[in-house]
């Protein structure tokens, strides 16, 4: 329990940093704090992704129902950050642009990955059983997750976007405050931990239920 | 109060409800793996 009153701590730091002592972005003033938020969230979905992906290829591996847990929770907790990164990028590009949604090739990159990952939650909830719903929802995974990186890192990058600059020149150096960093980073590491707490619970509630089932 | 600091203020209060609620979450869960 120590870890988890860390982490409160942790993420409390992190938001009293970014609010009080890092500085603002000139071009972005103020809407700068949801950076903090905003690209550390998005970070998350990916690692999300990632996580399923991973778990998904171990589950049709080894047939061990303990990784279908791992790779159905962490693909419906990336899909709950997707939304958190989009909810937020929005409210920043309506403060930065004047209008919530552009259909900016960022914004339309997230909104396919979120339907993406909406279509796996909804393929596990339409077919019955334990094994065979397991091995469809992997399959999907692992195919799902090679549009991940494209859609994140690429796509924008080969469009001309209203999205803010990448963090690292062509020199490949950042581009950024180090206070301005720190505390994004500080954020990721402390909301990866969430990621990781929460699904811990959905692992083990998911246990649970299957040892309740057996009985 | 400046508003940056009525923002952080409501931020810190939404974050600690969430850790609330998960904490007994976490008690729940622990419960129901001991039975």
């Amino acid at each position: 329990m120590i870890l988890r009153v860390l982490l409160f701590l942790w993420l409390a730091a992190g938001m009293i940093a970014g609010f009080l002592w890092a500085p603002l972005v000139p071009v972005l003033g103020a809407t700068t704090r949801v950076f903090y938020f905003h690209f550390p969230v998005a970070l998350v979905t990916t690692l999300a992704f990632g996580w399923s992906m991973l778990h998904s290829a171990l589950y049709l591996l080894r047939r061990d129902l303990g990784h279908d847990d791992h790779a159905a929770g962490a693909a419906e907790l990336g899909l709950l950050f997707c939304v958190v990164a989009t909810v937020s990028g929005s409210m920043w590009a309506k403060a930065m642009w004047g209008a919530y949604w552009n259909w900016d090739p960022r914004e339309t990159s997230i909104f396919f990955l979120f339907l993406i990952y909406a279509a796996y939650v909804a393929l596990r909830a339409a077919v019955d059983g334990e094994e065979r719903p397991a091995r469809l929802a992997a399959v999907y995974s692992c195919i799902a997750f090679v549009a991940v990186p494209f859609l994140i890192f690429v796509v924008p990058r080969i469009y001309f976007s209203l999205h803010p600059d990448p963090l690292f020149n062509t020199r490949g150096k950042p581009d950024i405050d180090p206070r301005i960093m720190l505390v994004a980073t500080w954020m990721f590491v402390g909301l990866t931990a969430l990621f990781f707490w929460l699904l811990s619970l959905r692992v083990r509630l998911g246990r649970i239920e299957r040892a309740r089932q057996d009985a | 109060m400046n508003a940056n600091v009525t923002v952080l203020g409501v931020s810190l209060l939404v974050w600690g409800l969430v850790f609330v609620y998960l904490w007994r979450l976490e008690r729940r869960v622990k419960e129901l793996e001991r039975k």
